[in-house]
């Protein structure tokens, strides 16, 4: 039964067909991965902000410097481009992730407190 | 001969190059649960610490994570040196197929790992939201609450019905040198690609919540930012 599934879909997918569906996929999670970052460093610029400690720059223009390759991504004309584009992109995302998480773990956690002292009365 | 084995030992360099950055990925979503677990931690805990810290079994937890991913990126990178350093073939193409059917078999694990992360990073967050929800202020609706996680399962659930399919499909690949296999795991990657996105673009609207929570308590609290 597994193998007449994988024959239809086997012969229903066509390398063109997975390089076109690469494009709409890849813009998908591509624009997910830069709302994500958007709203971290926002997140962490209120934690910051909270605490007194100066906001992110440097952050905001390295995710900017990500978004022109971003854009380019639907009109890649093929797979190995695609590839190279995502890893332009992606990396400098995961490493503003880990360094945001990193960074301001302390700040996160020094700002609820901060907050629950004032939010919730003891 | 020796030109056959010099372009097999160019052939190596990228595709080792390749499951370097794959790998890369995967310890950064490792990282990046790790987090959250922490994280989740530390809002859940009564009453809230002064400041966040790694508590002892977290500090034990990293390392023994740390050395498996050490181990597991050596063991899938050793081979590379391995077939670098293996004198040449008298027939070069079938190794290459080979090689080339390794690299796809695991790739397409990469993909499995990449998706099956972010699927828990996405429970552990949302987790980790409520938590957050429930200390700022109110508690999250238990309706709300059930269907975050009828949304986790669905998705778990058709990834592992992919993941099933897929594992047959490797093996048929690995069986018959047959393009409409290949197309078939073509499919499979385009599929585990519609989970990835789904928890994506679930993962961006929680950290989108969690900083308008934030800064709504920060403007309750009077703070300013």
């Amino acid at each position: 039964m597994f193998d007449a599934l994988i024959q239809a879909m086997g012969n229903a997918f066509t390398p063109e067909m997975y390089l076109f569906w690469t494009r709409i996929q890849c813009s998908a999670w591509t624009l997910a991965d830069l709302v994500i970052v958007f709203c971290l460093i926002r997140l962490a610029n209120t934690a910051r902000g909270i605490v007194k400690i100066e906001p992110h720059v440097f952050s905001y223009v390295a995710l900017a410097l990500t978004i022109p390759p971003a854009a380019f991504i639907p009109f890649a004309p093929n797979g190995r481009l695609i590839l190279l584009i995502e890893l332009a992109v992606t990396i400098p995302h995961f490493l503003l992730i880990l360094y945001i998480l990193a960074k301001d773990a302390k700040t996160f956690g020094m700002a609820l407190n901060k907050l629950v002292e004032k939010v919730v009365p003891p | 001969m020796p030109e056959a084995h010099a372009a097999i030992r160019f052939q190596i360099v990228p595709t080792a190059a390749l499951e370097g950055v794959g790998l890369f990925w995967l310890g950064a979503e490792l990282a990046i649960l790790f987090f959250m677990l922490a994280a989740r931690r530390h809002i859940q805990s009564r009453p809230l610490p002064h400041s966040f810290s790694l508590n002892q079994n977290e500090r034990r937890r990293a390392l023994i994570w740390m050395f498996c991913f050490a181990g597991f990126a050596a063991a899938v990178l050793a081979r590379h040196v391995i077939h670098a350093l293996s004198p040449p073939p008298s027939d070069t193409l079938p190794l290459v197929v080979h090689r080339a059917r390794v690299h796809m078999t695991v790739w397409s694990g990469f993909v499995t790992g990449w998706v099956a992360l972010e699927l828990a990073i996405v429970y552990q967050g949302y987790r980790g939201y409520t938590a957050l929800k429930k200390l700022l202020a109110t508690p999250m609706p238990a309706a709300a609450t059930a269907a975050g996680r009828i949304v986790m399962l669905v998705f778990a659930g058709v990834f592992l019905l992919q993941s099933a399919a897929h594992a047959q499909t490797l093996l048929a690949a690995a069986r018959e040198q047959n393009q409409v296999y290949y197309n078939a795991m073509y499919l499979y990657l385009r599929l585990a690609g519609v989970v990835w996105i789904a928890a994506e673009w679930v993962a961006a609207a929680l950290v989108w919540r969690a900083y308008v929570l934030l800064r709504a308590a920060a403007g309750k609290a009077g703070a300013d930012v």
